[in-house]
């Protein structure tokens, strides 16, 4: 199943090729206070890929906090956050935003709240490592 | 000031709220007994934007002027902004509105609100991506 996506103004491109034909895609809105603030909604799928396509990267600014492990891509241009990253022994892991979504049927999306508060450095990064999309390529071009 | 307006001033509670990074800080008079709103428009749903309404004389900017960008289209009647650090909108303006110049205040930025508060303030649905303000046919992922 191929999944299409992009920030509001188009700066920000992806597809995201999921195995197989799934009924139900996994939502994770997130309680921290950035997607509390941003309505961050995630998916993944550790045996997905992401190829994301960056039309300026001049107008991308690349936002982290916290632990500051994970890097929000968040468009200059129109503000939409379509993904994020994180980069673990070199190789870049990725989860994206299911608002960014474009032809999917809502009801496909199966919605959970989470909340990875408390959890140390150790288990987020290794939980990273488990779930999050680990076939990710980002082409990055300058205007 | 009459006496709608006075009921309504009544009801008014002031919140101050900011973007992720707190660059952009704001003042707003709201009155969460009143409706929010969830809109399923090209804008909307990419931020799931959550606003409750102020009309313009209850919003202060306290800081972060310079830290905002503005973002325009369509129609460019409404004003949306969002902080050039963290992305985070903390209001957007609606320009051409039943009660004139209006602020969206996003309810995910105010502080000093519980979850349980958040949890009660009710919800209309409006299907902007048809340019209704009726509820759409689908609208719990809202």
């Amino acid at each position: 199943m191929l999944i299409n996506g992009s920030c509001h103004c188009g700066n920000i491109i992806f597809s995201l090729e999921w195995q197989g034909e799934p009924s139900e895609i996994p939502a994770r809105a997130c309680g921290c206070s950035f997607c509390v603030k941003h309505g961050g909604v995630w998916t993944s799928n550790p045996s997905a890929a992401l190829a994301v396509n960056v039309a300026n990267a001049a107008l991308v600014s690349k936002y982290s906090f916290g632990t500051k492990t994970a890097t929000f891509h968040v468009c200059s241009r129109c503000g939409v956050v379509p993904l994020v990253t994180c980069e673990l022994d070199a190789h870049l892991y990725a989860v994206v935003n299911v608002n960014t979504f474009q032809g999917v049927d809502p009801t496909s999306l199966r919605r959970s709240a989470a909340d990875f508060e408390g959890e140390d450095v150790e288990s987020r990064l290794a939980r990273r490592k488990r779930n999050w999309v680990a076939n990710v390529r980002i082409v990055e071009a300058s205007a | 000031m009459n006496t709608a307006r006075y009921e309504r001033w009544l009801m008014l509670k002031t919140y101050r709220g900011s973007c992720h990074c707190g660059a952009v800080k704001f003042e707003a008079d709201l009155d969460l007994t009143q409706s929010s709103y969830r809109c399923n428009c090209s804008i909307c749903r990419r931020t799931r934007f959550w606003p409750a309404i102020a009309k313009s004389e209850d919003f202060r900017l306290l800081s972060g002027e310079a830290e905002l960008t503005q973002y325009l289209f369509h129609t460019r009647k409404n004003q949306h902004y969002f902080c050039k650090h963290c992305g985070v909108r903390a209001f957007g303006v609606g320009t051409e509105t039943p009660i004139g110049l209006m602020y969206g205040v996003n309810l995910g930025c105010i502080e000093g609100v519980s979850e349980e508060e958040l949890s009660r303030i009710p919800v209309t649905y409006v299907d902007g991506q048809h340019d209704r303000f009726a509820p759409p046919e689908y609208f719990s992922h809202l």
